[in-house]
């Protein structure tokens, strides 16, 4: 027959454990890198992207966008020529662990 | 032993509800590194310079005074950069000091940014050259102009547009 005492303490290191693992499963979901690549905000897709090749990519529901300015100082018009916005959003992808 | 289970139970709810957030979709609109940030004005501000030459020379078909051709850059620049900041960034351009001589339009400028990410603080200012020549012709109904760039021996046509003019 264990002690009073014994059990105690099997069972408050056991709840100790179980909230360190899932600190530390909380900590490595919410605050580690989601998108493990270097983030470059010029790849080989947003380059296509920025020389006109590629057109507004979609929005992403799981990832990151950024908006540039295009400005055509050549444009046809004797006011300013306009300023167009032009998006580029990429994917996370399957780099999350959830 | 009830009492127990019932406790697993709800530190198991309390946990899994933290990490809820890290399951569900995020989207992010993100701004560039103030070294991009200030490439990149600094690269539109030069082709607001052209357009706001081409502009202006177009306006009378003849090379127009210096105020006139400043006057423009400026109303130009404040639209770009409005609209440049409207992103999420926080630029400035200063000390935009341009020359006529000849029909050459020339100067420096400034363009400096800033950006604070979590614990970072950052901030580049850079100074841009730009000379750029400006040639108009009045064909009659139409009035040609171009904005040579001409930069570092570099000469290339920025703009160039022919419409019908008056």
């Amino acid at each position: 027959m264990r002690s009073k005492a014994f059990i105690f303490t099997i069972t408050a290191m056991y709840f100790v454990m179980l909230f360190i693992l899932f600190l530390g499963l909380f900590i490595f979901a919410n605050q580690k890198q989601v998108y493990n690549h270097n983030i470059s905000l010029i790849s080989k897709t947003s380059i296509k992207y920025l020389t006109g090749t590629v057109s507004d990519t979609p929005p992403a529901t799981n990832g990151w966008c950024i908006t540039r300015i295009i400005y055509d100082a050549n444009m046809q018009s004797q006011n300013q020529s306009t300023l167009q916005n032009k998006t580029y959003c990429e994917n996370y992808g399957e780099q999350r662990i959830i | 032993m009830e009492n127990k289970g019932l406790f697993d139970l709800m530190f198991m709810l309390i946990m899994l509800l933290l990490l809820l957030p890290s399951a569900t979709n995020h989207s992010l609109n993100v701004t560039s590194s103030t070294y991009s940030q200030v490439n990149e004005l600094g690269i539109l501000v030069d082709a607001s310079i052209a357009d706001a030459l081409a502009d202006e020379t177009f306006e009378n078909c003849v090379l127009a005074i210096q105020a006139n051709y400043n006057a423009k850059c400026t109303d130009y620049r404040a639209t770009l950069l409005t609209r440049f900041n409207a992103l999420g960034n926080n630029c400035a351009i200063t000390n935009f000091s341009p020359t006529l001589t000849g029909s050459t339009y020339s100067g420096t400028y400034n363009v400096s940014c800033q950006k604070t990410a979590a614990d970072t603080n950052s901030y580049i200012e850079k100074q841009f050259t730009f000379s750029k020549t400006i040639f108009v012709n009045n064909g009659g109904t139409t009035c040609r102009v171009r904005i040579v760039d001409s930069y570092g021996g570099l000469d290339y046509n920025q703009v160039d547009y022919n419409l019908s003019y008056p």
